[in-house]
């Protein structure tokens, strides 16, 4: 196992949100397809830090391990090592009956809205399912289930709906209406807005902020999509190939991003207000499992390639280091991407 | 805009017939495209954009049927032509990239058999001369290792890869136009912009003309030189690029631009639209975006408004409200 730890958390000292949730060195396996092969690592040594109120992005491409990781936390799937802390407790050591109890603190918003409703509910059962698994016996109404559609903008004339009479938007009204409903302190969102319209995703940002305000929510938003995490995120940690490879606030890392494969995924976003900018990462990522040593980005490197590809990338995998306050970046190198993007990319 | 421009598409209607209830996507599509010139179809889901793409390459889907107006390329009317000369141009003159490379191709061919299949059927070539001029496409898209691209099954390849050899099998013809709809949008971000740029220096190199079907305005800002705004199967705006973006004149337009999150507005709320696209924007009498205008007044719900040209640098806009001032 690498090295990689943690960053070294701030102060918890006054004025400092307690934390919340605590990701130490996960790390998650899966057999590889062929016989004989070594597992790939999908999730590699990440941990992070969310503090209690806040919004933290997790950004990366197909193959990143945000998806695992997201599972990982919600314990749909076990993690192969490390630790998951939940409000100090162990949320892996944890006893079903315990466990059960903090998951009702932690929820979940799915990226495809209709997928991941049952067709053959209504609305109302659909809100209704986690207050009846986590209080049998008690009997579920229309009085609690109403304020929960209001609140997400929903009405009483939904409430007899079956998902494939709603429009996408309105599925994940319902979704996020079914997270509320046990009124959890952090929601995890995995790519809430990635399958529905612009003019959609703004009314559903948007009432995730609401929400959030009215009820002091912490989010783990999980998302692709650049242009989303820079909008609604207070913390940001860039993923790449299992590992975290850049770690900031949001500003800082949208700002100033100090590892080679962040600044190559800002500048290939296409933006409404300058165009793309290019393709600072040539070729594909190697597949899984095919990289023996070294740092995950180097083959597609663009800044190893400026300085005459030092031997160092390829064949030691640098660690997380928090040069900065709150700003920790992955790379033997970081000290050298700092020019402004403009230079860069020109 | 030259005097005659390569594509025309002017007041086209396309029905859908299922059951006895005829349903009409598209109502009164004009717009045309110059020579080496790239022009963005943009719109939300079910606006029509894809299915204009389609139209002009004579493949609507079963049930539909194009109820009027006209498609005229480069002086041939498309919609006129026996469907022996329609396949003539559509493959050699006219080619398109899909969305999703993966289910375009064909899976139990290899992709050098796909390819060499259209120079046979097009440029009529022959034995080595297929070879050959599949391998040289191939390597002006940038796709290294082209042997072992050529011998590869679609599903052999990365997304990118496939993109790519997709662009070399439409482009493999020398078109004069490439229909691109939404080539990027299944890709990843960093592949997205290779795949963005390879888009455009080919354009550039070559001159072809694009029609490039998109959702995104951050891709329509990239590779456009003039947009088309569609709204629930109708124009609700044309103008040059950094116009449109900068300076909308239809409300739709505006609250389109308003809705994506920008660097400049994080944290604050996004511009909204309220309510839902008409389900049979083909009955509405009035303009079809008038229930969920922020300023529509009695006029906009009972009468039509017609694309009309606005100001002196060549937008055009279907509102009853623009005026010539921006916005």
């Amino acid at each position: 196992m690498s090295g990689a730890q943690a960053p070294e958390r701030m102060d918890t000292g006054s004025g400092s949100p307690r934390l919340i949730l605590r990701v130490q060195n996960l790390t998650r396996e899966f057999p590889s397809p062929r016989r004989g092969q070594p597992p790939i690592r999908a999730v590699a040594d990440v941990s992070f830090d969310v503090r209690e109120g806040e919004v933290m992005g997790i950004v990366g491409e197909s193959g990143s391990g945000k998806t695992t990781l997201a599972r990982c936390l919600l314990g749909l799937i076990p993690p192969t090592a490390g630790q998951i802390e939940f409000d100090g407790h162990d949320l892996i050591g944890a006893s079903g009956q315990e466990r059960r109890r903090l998951r009702r603190d932690l929820q979940v918003v799915f990226q495809d809205p209709v997928g991941s409703l049952d067709p053959r509910l209504s609305v109302r059962d659909i809100v209704a399912e986690p207050i009846r698994t986590h209080e049998p016996g008690r009997s579920v109404t229309d009085d609690d289930i109403l304020p929960l559609l209001e609140e997400v903008g929903l009405a009483r004339g939904h409430l007899r709906r079956r998902p494939h009479e709603l429009s996408g938007g309105q599925c994940q009204r319902v979704a996020i209406a079914r997270a509320l409903a046990l009124r959890p302190r952090v929601v995890v969102l995995d790519e809430p807005t990635s399958s529905l319209d612009v003019s959609v995703q703004a009314q559903i940002l948007n009432l995730l902020t609401d929400l959030r305000e009215r009820h002091g929510l912490t989010y783990l938003l999980v998302s692709h999509d650049l242009s989303v995490v820079r909008h609604v995120t207070d913390r940001v940690a860039v993923m790449y190939l299992g590992r975290i490879v850049e770690q900031a606030t949001t500003e800082e890392l949208f700002r100033s991003p100090r590892h080679p494969y962040t600044r190559a995924l800002l500048a290939a976003a296409p933006s409404v207000d300058r165009g793309a900018g290019s393709a600072l990462a040539q070729g594909d990522p190697p597949p899984a499992g095919a990289l023996e040593s070294g740092c995950a980005f180097h083959p597609r490197c663009w800044l190893r390639e400026r300085l005459d590809r030092p031997e160092i990338c390829a064949s030691t995998s640098p660690l997380l280091i928090e040069a900065d306050a709150d700003h920790a970046t992955a790379c033997h190198f970081s000290d050298h991407v700092m020019d402004p993007l403009e230079e860069v990319t020109a | 805009m030259t005097a005659s421009p390569l594509l025309s598409v002017r007041d086209l209607a396309v029905e859908f017939r299922t059951g006895g209830v005829v349903t009409r996507p598209l109502d009164g599509i004009s717009f045309e495209v110059g020579r080496g010139e790239v022009v963005g179809l943009v719109g939300e889901t079910g606006c029509g954009k894809t299915l204009t793409g389609l139209s002009v390459l004579g493949l609507l889907p079963k049930g539909a049927t194009i109820a009027s107006g006209e498609i005229v390329f480069d002086g041939a009317h498309l919609h006129d032509l026996p469907s022996a000369e329609l396949r003539v141009i559509r493959g050699r003159r006219i080619a398109m990239v899909f969305q999703n490379p993966s289910t375009a191709m064909n899976p139990v061919f290899t992709i050098g058999t796909q390819i060499e299949q259209v120079v046979r059927t097009h440029l009529g070539l022959r034995g080595r001369d297929v070879r050959d001029h599949v391998r040289e496409t191939l390597v002006a898209v940038g796709l290294p290792e082209t042997e072992r691209v050529l011998r590869s099954y679609p599903h052999q390849l990365s997304g990118g890869m496939l993109q790519r050899a997709m662009i070399a099998m439409a482009l493999t013809c020398g078109p004069d136009l490439l229909i691109a709809d939404e080539p990027t949008t299944a890709l990843d971000v960093t592949i997205g912009a290779q795949v963005l740029q390879l888009l455009r220096r080919l354009q550039e190199d070559r001159g072809f003309s694009v029609v490039f079907v998109t959702h995104d305005l951050g891709v329509v800002r990239t590779v456009t030189d003039r947009v088309v705004v569609l709204y629930a199967g109708r124009v609700a705006e044309e103008a040059p690029t950094v116009d449109l973006l900068t300076s909308p004149r239809h409300p739709y337009t505006e609250g389109l631009i308003g809705a994506v999150p920008r660097p400049d507005r994080r944290g604050k709320a996004l511009t909204m639209i309220p309510g839902t696209v008409p389900a049979d924007p083909g009955r509405v009498a009035g303009c079809v975006f008038a229930d969920r205008c922020p300023i529509a007044v009695d006029r906009c719900r009972v009468e039509r408004p017609e694309l009309r040209q606005l100001g002196p640098r060549g937008g055009r806009v279907a509102c009853h409200l623009a005026s010539g001032a921006v916005l």
